[in-house]
Order: structure tokens, then C-alpha cells, then sequence
């Protein structure tokens, strides 16, 4: 045994064991700091500062002093820092692969604070891309938008030139049609000759039934002759009814032509889309947008930790490089980490807020317990806030969270980027409350919120001076309180925003009259402008309008005339040369009895 | 550096065992490969000291073995996620799971799974390849060094001092 052992080396393994006791005793505070400043720098690309790292052996706790995290996209602001950390670590749960907290304190912590110098971003810097303040501005000066009326007469394609002159072609069409078919009409020389051709038949005498055949003959040429001309009196009534339909459509076209440009001019210079929403979404939609991106920027920076081990049993490991734990089934399951109980103090401009959280994991379905926050204001003579809110992630991913919130005396003021805005809040005093509810809707969470809002002894700027601008601000400031209901509704990414405020009706109010005034002396100046177009055009065919008249009246006293012909005359003279024939017939009858 | 390379020297031109020598090449090998803070590896620690295998071949490789470790994490890594990770395994890791010295064991970490199999597997390869290579060495290679003029010179350098002076002659 001597041979294979030397007893003596227990002495060596017992040195190196307290060497690496030792050394871990005495660094690590300053291995923790270092892990955290690298670890941190790298996975947030940005600077990350530990100002201490101290470890506690009994009970393990671990204390981290002033902490601060560079914005990437705004490296002279931390995006987070706090003042203290204390965290009582379970070290057995650690040494086998969990990270269990049972308590932490935090004090000091605070968002977007100045740094002493600028921290270093490792990462490419957002703030380079053009924000969507710059791209878009739904209240673009209205007056300077506006067109001069000869400009749109000249420049832009207008319906009611087009429409008087199609007017005008189809009085020609049509003039043209009737003057081919008045040609072909029996004039006045036709009708006295038919009428003097009937005259010499019927004082023809019958003295043979040869005689009546021929008379009968004789008026049958001339009647199908006048049954001719009949038909073409016929075709021409057609065909004026159908000019005249067709010109009593291109007169109302054109009558219709200066309303459609109307239309057409407004749409295109968007001369009724500002609506007074707009100015409402400008002051609180878009403020409410920023808090809701800012909230969205540290869900991106935290998603992958809530991500994390929701499907590691069956996916590869999220970084090779380091491996990780997977962990399975158990008899009192824990998450790979979680935060039993923490207590967060909160800087923000309104005041300390006192956060007590519960359960902070994103593995709840292994205890089967939410994610409990109560966050609560401290200091009496700043603004109050009460909020709660539950947080549960389900095991197929889904997150199921709700909450509600009372806050009051909140002083909001704006800062120089605002006062740049066009239209801003300089400072007002604003109470709220409302609630959410988060809950998995087809193959996306699905947010519900809303949200009330009171503003008192508001004070609005605008930064032009564009006259009716100006005005909205003075009604919005003699104001004392303006209630806002906003309501979100959608993807949680990307939810739709539903603003209805006292605001709209006195922006309307304000806008209305200043706005549609100017309008309407535009709409009532290019109308007159086009109508006058109308006119003319309308002038201009009167004399066609007279001709056509006289052609509807000649129509008429041709067919007339071709009617008195057809019933007086023809209908007539053969059944009285019939009734002559027989009677001459009888009398020689008689004399021959 | 000098002076744990001269052991090493020293040990291949030793009395000392080849297997003394070539265990000791494997035993640095497990510790070199895995994650260094693994109970495993305070077994590891234990054995290197208590069995009479030649501790500075141990170190030495303990260094090497820890350079080839830090280029194949990733591939340990992946072996260990799907050894973890197979569905046909899931009971047999689900039952060790439920013992504590498992879990303090890190055995289902990734990469200390990954790497404790390798290096268990290439265990006896590295011992029976070390001795073997020792072997060769001190017939042929120690030899046929000794006669180059080099060799000779070294002799009266510094290195055949401390050579000489660690050696005990």
C-alpha cells in the first residue's frame, strides 16, 4: 500500500484547498465586481460600473455599492444605477446550479440619471436613426399649406373645364345627329302637295268599280308615302329625346363638376384631415408613447432573461460557450432563479417610491405563485402613488399579468426638448388611475388598459406662431381641469391607442372656427372661379339649346300635319266612293225592276 | 516556467515509474479539461496527491490540458446539452437528479458533463499513450539527444545548473 500512497500528500491537497479558500476569501468582493463590470459591459454593450463588491460570509450576503449602467443609446445618462444592494444568497442552492435569493435590498435605485463623465458604449448607438418627430407632423401649418386659387385652376386637373367642354362636343354630336334626320323630313312644299294630290284623287269621279280600284290604288301610293314620312318624324322625336338626354346629363355633369373639384382639392391638401384628436395625441400620446417605449426598451433588455429556461429541458443551450444548467423534474421544484422577497427604493422626480416585490422569477408555474409588486409613494408632500400589480408566466411562455394604479399630485413639467415641440406641457398637475390586463390571445399577449387621466393648473406653449395655434394654447390654459381617458387596446408590443379628452372639443371649438373660416372663403373663392366656368359654358349653348327647340317644334307640326292628313283624309275617301258606287249601283237596279 | 518544465525533464530522465508519469498525465488531463470549481475535480485533487503520481507532471498537465479545454468548451458543451437533452435519457437523468451530490456535482451543466466524459473516456488512451511515448523517449530519443555538441554545451548553462541542483546530483 506504502508503494501506490504517500500519506504525506494529504498535507499538500489540504495547502492547495485553503490556497483556494484563502484566495476566494480575500477576492471575492473583487472577483464579483470584476464579473459584474465585464459580464455586464458585454452583455449590455455599454460601460457598467461597480463602485464595491463585499462579501458577508454568515449568513452569505453579498453588498454592491453604487452601481451605475451606461444608456448605449445616450452614453452621459445610466440607463439604471442604484446606491446599495443587499443580497442574502442561498449558498446551497447555488453551489447546485440555482440562483436563490431570499431577500434583497435595494436602495438608491434610479433611471436615466447624468453620469460625471460619458460611459463607454460598445454597441452600434440608436440615437443616429431619424426619430419619428422629425419625419411626420400631423399639424403642419395649414395656412402656409394652402394653394393660391389661380394655381389650382392652372396647374391642377380639374373636372369642370373638362365637363363644359364635353358639354359643348356633345351639343355638336347631337346637333349633328338631329341635321342628318331634319333633311330627310317632309318639309312644307311635301305636305301641301301630298295635300293637293289627295284633293285631286278624291274629286275624281267614280262611275266604274275599275274607277274605285284605281282611286284605291292612287291613295294607297300616296298614304304608304306619308306612312314613310311618318316613321322618320318618329325616328327624329327618338333621337331628339335622346339628344336632349344626353345633353340635360352633360349640363348636370357640369353643374356637379365644381363639387367634385372641391372635394378633390381638399383631399389632396388635406384641407379637412387635421383633426382636433391630432393636437391630443400630440400632448399626451406622444408623451405616453415615449413612457410606453421607454417601458418597452427594458422589457428588450430584460426579455431574455424571462425567456430563459422556459423550454430548456428541450432546446440546446441558449450559449455553447458557457454551458448552463438543465435542470428536471423534482419533488419541490424551484426556478433556475428567482427572488423571494425584495424591497427596492425608487428615485424618481416626483418623490421615493418603495417597491415590495414578491416572487420574481419567470418559472412561476414551479410554484404556482405570480410575481407580486406593490409600489407605494414615501414622501408625504410629493406626489402619491399606489400601484399593485401580479405577473405570471405560464410554462408554454404565455404571460398573464394585471394591475392598478391610483396616483395623485403629480407635477409634471416638461423639459427644453418639449418646449421645442409644437405643442407641449410645460407643467401641469395630473392625477390618474387605472388598470391593465395582459392575457395570451391567439399567438400574442394581448393588452387591455385604461387609463384616466385629470390635469389641473395646466400651463400649455406652443413654439410657432401660427394664429390659431396660438389660440388653442389660451383655451387650454384658462382651463382649470381637463380630463383625458386613454385607452390601449392590442398586440403588447404595439398596442392601439385611444385618446378622448376634454382637450378635443376645445381645440375643435378653437380650431373650427379659426380653420374652417379660412376655408370656406377659399372653397367659396374657387368655387366662384369654377362656376363661372360653368356659366360661360352654359351661355355658350344657349343659342344651340334655342335651335334645338325649333327643331322639337317643327317636329311636332310635322307629325301633326301628317296625322291630320292621315285620319281627315285617307281613312275616309275610299268607303265614300264605295258608298257613292253602290248607290248608283241600287238606282239602276231599280229601274231595271 | 523553467523550473516546472525542468521537472518535467527531470522526470522523464527519473528512476520514476512511466506510469507514475503517465497517470499523472491523466489525472491533469480530467482537471485540465472540465470546469475547474467541480466537486469531480477535489476527487481529482485528492487522488493526484495521495497516489504516488509525479506531481510537477501533474501541474504541467493540469496547464496543458486546461488550454486544449478552453478551445473545446463549445463541442463539451454541446455533447453534454445533448446527452442532457435525449429524450430516451430523460428518466435515468431525471432519477439522478433527485440526489443532491448529483446536482453539487454540476452533472447537469452542460459542460461539465460534456468534458467529464471525454476526458473519463480518453483517460486510459492518455495513460497507456504517456507511457508508451516515455518509453520511446528514454530508449531512443534521450540517447541519441545526449550525443548532439548542443547537448554538451547546455551542460554548462544555467538550465544544467538548475537541472543538476533539482535533480540532487
Amino acid at each position: 500500500m506504502k508503494k501506490y500512497l504517500r500519506w504525506q500528500g494529504a498535507v499538500g491537497f489540504l495547502a492547495v484547498i485553503a490556497l483556494f479558500a484563502a484566495f476566494i476569501y480575500l477576492f471575492a468582493g473583487s472577483l464579483i465586481k470584476l464579473s459584474i463590470e465585464k459580464g455586464g459591459s458585454w452583455y449590455l454593450g455599454a460601460e457598467v460600473n461597480l463602485a464595491q463588491a463585499s462579501v458577508d460570509w454568515s449568513p452569505v450576503t453579498l453588498t454592491l455599492n453604487k452601481l451605475e449602467v451606461t444608456d448605449a443609446n445616450e452614453p452621459e445618462f445610466n440607463l439604471v444605477e442604484f446606491n446599495n444592494a443587499e443580497i442574502k444568497l442561498d449558498v446551497w442552492q447555488y453551489l447546485i446550479g440555482k440562483t436563490i435569493i431570499n431577500n434583497l435590498e435595494l436602495t438608491g435605485l434610479a433611471f436615466h440619471t447624468k453620469r460625471s463623465s460619458p460611459g463607454k458604449v460598445y454597441l452600434e448607438s440608436e440615437t443616429d436613426k431619424p426619430s419619428e418627430e422629425d419625419s411626420e407632423d400631423p399639424t403642419s401649418d395649414k395656412e402656409l399649406s394652402l394653394p393660391s386659387v389661380e394655381d389650382i385652376l392652372a396647374k391642377e386637373e380639374l373636372i369642370t373645364p373638362e365637363k363644359a367642354k364635353a358639354l359643348k362636343t356633345t351639343y355638336q354630336t347631337e346637333q349633328e345627329k338631329l341635321k342628318q334626320i331634319k333633311d330627310t323630313l317632309p318639309n312644307k312644299e311635301a305636305l301641301a302637295e301630298y295635300k293637293a294630290k289627295i284633293n285631286e284623287i278624291t274629286s275624281k269621279k267614280v262611275k266604274t268599280p275599275a274607277d274605285l280600284i284605281e282611286l284605291k290604288e292612287a291613295l294607297d301610293v300616296v298614304k304608304d308615302k306619308i306612312k314613310q314620312d311618318k316613321a322618320l318624324v318618329k325616328q327624329a322625336k327618338e333621337q331628339l329625346a335622346e339628344s336632349k338626354e344626353n345633353i340635360q346629363t352633360a349640363i348636370k355633369e357640369l353643374k356637379d363638376a365644381p363639387g367634385q373639384d372641391w372635394d378633390k382639392v381638399k383631399n389632396k391638401y388635406q384641407l379637412d384631415s387635421f383633426e382636433a384628436d391630432d393636437i391630443a395625441h400630440i400632448l399626451f400620446g406622444e408623451a405616453g408613447r415615449e413612457y410606453y417605449g421607454y417601458a418597452e426598451k427594458v422589457y428588450q433588455q430584460l426579455k431574455p432573461l424571462l425567456d430563459k429556461d422556459s423550454q430548456a429541458e428541450d432546446e440546446a443551450p441558449a450559449n455553447p460557450e458557457l454551458g448552463q444548467f438543465v435542470h428536471f423534474t423534482e419533488q419541490d421544484p424551484l426556478p433556475s432563479w428567482l427572488v423571494k422577497a425584495a424591497q427596492v427604493e425608487i428615485l424618481t422626480s416626483q418623490g421615493k417610491l418603495l417597491a415590495d416585490i414578491k416572487e420574481l422569477n419567470n418559472q412561476h408555474w414551479l410554484r404556482d405563485l405570480p410575481t407580486q409588486v406593490h409600489l407605494a409613494s414615501t414622501q408625504k408632500d410629493k406626489a402619491k402613488v399606489r400601484a399593485d400589480l401580479t405577473f405570471y408566466k405560464t410554462q408554454d411562455a404565455n404571460i398573464l399579468s394585471q394591475g392598478d394604479w391610483d396616483v395623485s399630485n403629480l407635477k409634471v413639467s416638461s423639459d427644453k426638448q418639449a418646449s421645442k415641440k409644437k405643442f407641449s406641457v410645460q407643467q401641469t398637475n395630473l392625477a390618474s388611475s387605472g388598470s391593465y390586463k395582459i392575457e395570451p390571445k391567439q399567438k400574442y399577449s394581448h393588452l387591455t388598459s385604461q387609463i384616466k387621466l385629470n390635469l389641473t393648473d395646466s400651463e400649455f406653449s406652443s413654439s410657432t406662431n401660427s394664429g390659431w395655434q396660438q389660440d388653442v394654447i389660451t383655451q387650454l390654459n384658462r382651463k382649470d381641469a381637463i380630463p383625458v381617458k386613454i385607452q390601449l387596446s392590442g398586440k403588447l408590443a404595439n398596442p392601439d391607442w385611444e385618446i378622448d379628452s376634454g382637450i378635443s372639443q376645445i381645440v375643435k371649438d378653437t380650431m373650427k372656427a379659426k380653420v374652417d373660416d379660412k376655408l370656406d372663403q377659399y372653397k367659396a373663392k374657387l368655387n366662384t372661379k369654377l362656376n363661372e366656368q360653368v356659366q360661360q359654358s352654359l351661355n355658350l349653348n344657349q343659342s344651340d339649346a334655342a335651335e334645338l327647340t325649333s327643331v322639337e317644334a317643327l317636329l311636332e307640326d310635322t307629325d301633326q300635319a301628317i296625322n291630320d292628313l292621315l285620319k281627315a283624309k285617307l281613312k275616309s275617301v275610299t268607303d265614300e266612293k264605295k258608298d257613292e258606287l253602290k248607290e248608283k249601283l241600287k238606282n239602276k237596279l231599280k229601274g231595271l225592276f | 516556467m523553467i523550473t516546472t518544465l525542468v521537472k518535467l525533464f527531470i522526470a522523464l530522465n527519473s528512476e520514476n515509474s512511466a506510469k507514475q508519469i503517465a497517470y499523472a498525465v491523466a489525472l491533469g488531463s480530467i482537471i485540465g479539461l472540465t470546469p475547474l470549481f467541480s466537486l469531480h475535480n477535489l476527487v481529482v485533487l485528492i487522488l493526484a496527491f495521495l497516489i504516488r503520481v509525479h506531481l510537477g507532471t501533474f501541474f504541467v498537465s493540469w496547464s496543458l490540458f486546461s488550454l486544449l479545454g478552453v478551445m473545446l468548451t463549445t463541442s463539451f458543451s454541446n455533447l453534454g446539452a445533448s446527452l442532457l437533452n435525449l429524450a430516451s435519457l430523460n428518466d435515468f437523468w431525471t432519477s439522478l437528479y433527485q440526489i443532491t451530490l448529483f446536482k453539487l456535482a454540476h452533472f447537469h451543466h452542460t459542460t461539465t458533463l460534456g468534458s467529464l466524459i471525454i476526458s473519463l473516456i480518453t483517460f486510459m488512451p492518455i495513460t497507456y499513450l504517456s507511457v508508451y511515448l516515455i518509453n520511446k523517449y528514454r530508449q531512443h530519443v534521450m540517447a541519441f539527444i545526449m550525443k548532439f555538441k548542443v547537448v554538451q554545451s547546455l551542460k554548462a548553462s544555467k538550465f544544467y545548473s538548475v537541472y543538476q541542483s533539482l535533480s540532487g546530483r
